[in-house]
């Protein structure tokens, strides 16, 4: 997360900012999907 | 089973797709859905199973995962090691002691062996024209061999190097019994629930056997049964046992982070205590082992003896099947007289090394 702080703040350029805020917002909204999958699990066991 | 992860599912949200198969197919199974991307999550598993799916990649460290066994008894977290890491949580675990006929008992004058000595002096004592002193199975599986393990474990031998002198003993003394007349010699055709069944049935006074005998044996009428620590060579050790039961571990392509979070309720100390529970099994954490003597006071022996726990196949690894698959090859021979232990034992140990 700083090393990516540091790089935004980098970035001179307002339309190369605009770029990376748009990749950064879309970045952001992969681990929320993520989370949703991740409400279930499948498991496998036995019995005998 | 079904109890136990809903409970988890209310504690977390996390839902489980949950597939249950015969246990023979388990490994198979799993195998074949890593070949096709298609892995479960979590696995639940026999622990003795944990080598196979740790060398093939299937499921990866704990410590990868986050999830940690702090609070669980050392011993038994070490059954889930496979090349120095920990692959897998086992919170309950199943083991072995001695069972005995308490009215059989009494009407001839004996306790409850404790040394390798008296067991064979009362197992003697107590067979009659219509009950044997003992019975233990040492059918030629993997069953035979873990019946086994106490007395080889405990006389200081092991299953790396079969021919052993402490195994050679080990083997000497159970085949004495046979020869005494104490064991039944069809004890190498028995399963575990062939020798319980024989035991249950009053036609052996004293048994080897599991805590999962339990719910069975205490449903047979006028059954008045007690259990101890296997007897060990000297009085006063700590008896050596196997320690069965299911284990959890993580899939190589399971979400971690949900994993964990799941293991992790099935890990604490409630949820351990109410499976220990349910399956008459030892509950793998001392802090919950007061609640858990008060509930169920029967499981006191297989408590004590899961002190001296002993992995399977954390040494041997993928290796385990071979060796052990040897040993009771050797015990069958051995026991129904065939050869004496020390050649069974040089042969079991050719057959398993391949030198």
């Amino acid at each position: 997360m700083n090393s990516y702080v540091a790089g935004h703040r980098a970035i001179r350029s307002p339309a190369a900012r605009l770029l990376l805020l748009s990749v950064s917002a879309l970045a952001m909204t992969i681990p929320v999907a993520g989370a949703a999958r991740a409400a279930s699990l499948t498991s496998i066991d036995y019995f005998t | 089973m079904v109890k136990l992860l809903d409970a988890c599912t209310a504690k977390t949200g996390i839902k489980i797709d949950r597939q249950a198969v015969p246990y023979p197919q388990l490994v198979q199974k799993v195998l074949l859905a890593a070949t096709s991307q298609s892995l479960p999550d979590l696995i639940m598993m026999d622990n003795s199973d944990v080598a196979t799916l740790a060398d093939g990649g299937i499921i990866v460290p704990l410590a990868d995962v986050g999830i940690s066994t702090d609070g669980f008894t050392p011993s038994l977290v070490a059954i889930g090691n496979y090349k120095g890491k920990n692959y897998s949580v086992q919170t309950a675990v199943n083991t072995l002691a001695l069972w005995y006929n308490k009215d059989i008992l009494s009407a001839a004058g004996v306790t409850p062996p404790t040394t390798w000595d008296e067991l064979k002096a009362d197992a003697k004592k107590l067979t009659t024209k219509d009950v044997y002193g003992l019975a233990f199975p040492a059918v030629a599986t993997e069953e035979g061999t873990f019946h086994a393990s106490p007395f080889v474990w405990s006389n200081g031998g092991d299953f790396q190097t079969l021919n052993s002198q402490s195994n050679i003993d080990a083997l000497t003394y159970l085949a004495g019994l046979i020869k005494d007349g104490s064991v039944s010699k069809s004890a190498v055709t028995w399963s575990g629930d062939d020798a319980n069944d024989q035991f249950a049935a009053g036609r052996a006074a004293m048994s080897i056997g599991g805590s999962w005998h339990i719910p069975q044996n205490s449903q047979v009428k006028g059954f008045n049964y007690g259990i101890v620590s296997i007897p060990t060579p000297k009085a006063g050790e700590q008896v050596k046992v196997p320690v069965g039961g299911e284990v959890w571990a993580v899939s190589a392509t399971a979400d971690k982070a949900t994993a964990k979070t799941f293991v992790d309720c099935l890990s604490s100390d409630d949820m351990v205590l109410q499976w220990a529970i349910d399956r008459n099994y030892v509950p793998g954490k001392p802090a919950v082992l007061d609640k858990y003597k008060a509930a169920v006071p029967t499981m006191a022996p297989f408590i004590s003896s899961t002190a001296g726990a002993v992995s399977r196949t954390s040494v041997l690894g993928t290796a385990y099947p071979k060796y052990s698959s040897a040993f009771s090859a050797a015990l069958q021979a051995v026991l129904i007289g065939s050869k004496d232990a020390k050649s069974a034992l040089d042969e079991a140990e050719a057959a398993a090394s391949g030198k």
